[in-house]
């Protein structure tokens, strides 16, 4: 008899064969998926967030909002413990607003004492979105995980972005500043802030072969200190 | 039969509905669901979900080569984040007998106890063997999908394949 590795897509398939998804199942999901892509595309935050995301300015292709793949589908998330806060006058600091800096270290001392309290008073749910069309307020499910927390100081204490936002919003400032890479031509530091993220360079492929930009963990704070998305690629 | 990667490779990159997406890929969905989960009900769950996320922000994809790709993960990350979150393996194992909804077989003993073997792996584990032998990726592609290192995935398939041998009563 064949070795198992030879028989088990064989074995496999036999498995699931015979698994029909029937007309209601077809009707269900495609249901809730137009209603999920018309939440998407109607939700006003997504014009500061597609912006804000780093996938619309200049020469890039324009879209209406940055992707995630859903659920931790941007990679692992890093394991190491939070590291310390940038301390003021960092180089990843300079041209940060007093504002947005309180803010971002507000949010790392947060994760940093796992405080979801102090996190639940950083955010206003009529203005912060949470991976664009998963709601408004994601501290009850980080509660439940905190492991998103986790990428989310990561890509705090990286280089950030800015974005003009609405006119309401003004200047949103992003992290990571990868969201102004050029996936083609990465620098050293790219790269290891891609490492950091335990982002490989096949995903990289991915995102530029689908998005042509980085949509991997992103966040931003608007100039007045307000923390308006977070994007971490879970849901 | 053609694997779902060539399937989709064969469609090509002309516009593609959101009915038609589902289509083409909702049965290698199912299948890979039940066999990362061995329960058609949370199969159907987990796959629902992961159209809903997926197709919902479908317009955002510049390739449509690129949508099972993101379904694929997007199906292996749900049926993961269940079983971490729920804590549900032991119940998942103890519930491994015959199910009168799930579909038939040509063999429903050699299912059964495919699947009883498959249960004993860890989740990612699991799903590890399933990307490398139901869809026929490679190591690097099964790496891409679970997001982990090729090394770990050469682990997790090896000592996979060497405990589903020992379930199944199966030599070296």
């Amino acid at each position: 008899m064949p070795n198992l590795e030879t028989r088990m897509p064989d074995l496999l398939r036999r498995a699931a064969a015979g698994l029909r998804a029937d007309e209601a199942f077809e009707r269900r999901t495609l249901r809730r998926a137009r209603r999920r892509r018309a939440r998407n595309a109607s939700a006003a935050a997504l014009a500061a967030i597609a912006l804000a995301a780093g996938l619309a300015l200049g020469a890039r292709t324009v879209l209406t909002a940055g992707l995630t793949p859903a659920d931790g589908a941007n990679g692992p998330l890093p394991t190491s413990s939070v590291s310390p806060t940038p301390s003021p006058g960092s180089p990843v600091d300079e041209g940060l607003p007093t504002p947005v800096r309180q803010t971002r270290d507000a949010i790392l001392a947060a994760i940093e004492a796992r405080d979801f309290g102090a996190l639940e008073t950083l955010i206003d749910p009529d203005r912060f979105a949470y991976n664009f069309s998963d709601g408004h307020d994601p501290v009850p499910e980080w509660r439940r995980d905190p492991a998103p927390l986790e990428a989310l100081a990561a890509i705090l204490r990286m280089p950030f972005a800015t974005r003009e936002g609405t006119p309401e919003l003004g200047t949103i400032y992003v992290w990571p500043s990868l969201v102004d890479a050029d996936l083609t031509n990465l620098t050293d530091e790219e790269r290891a802030m891609l490492t950091e993220l335990g982002i490989s360079e096949r995903e990289v492929r991915r995102m530029l072969e689908a998005f042509g930009a980085y949509v991997g963990p992103r966040t931003g704070i608007a100039q007045d200190g307000t923390w308006v998305f977070s994007t971490l690629g879970g849901d | 039969m053609p694997s779902v990667t060539e399937r989709t490779e064969r469609a090509g990159t002309a516009t593609t509905s959101l009915e038609e997406l589902y289509r083409r890929h909702v049965d290698d969905a199912l299948a890979l669901g039940f066999l990362l989960t061995g329960d058609r009900a949370l199969a159907e769950d987990l796959v629902q979900d992961a159209f809903v996320r997926v197709l919902g922000r479908f317009h955002d994809l510049r390739s449509r080569d690129a949508f099972w790709w993101y379904l694929r993960r997007t199906i292996v990350n749900l049926a993961n984040s269940h079983f971490r979150r729920r804590r549900v393996e032991r119940a998942w194992l103890e519930r491994q007998r015959p199910d009168p909804a799930a579909p038939p077989g040509p063999d429903l003993e050699e299912r059964d106890r495919l699947l009883a073997a498959l249960a004993t792996l860890r989740p990612e584990q699991r799903a590890a063997v399933v990307l490398r032998y139901l869809e026929d990726l490679s190591e690097a592609d099964v790496a891409d999908a679970l997001g982990r290192p090729v090394g770990t995935v050469k682990s997790m398939v090896s000592r996979g394949m060497d405990r589903l041998r020992e379930e199944l009563g199966e030599d070296a």
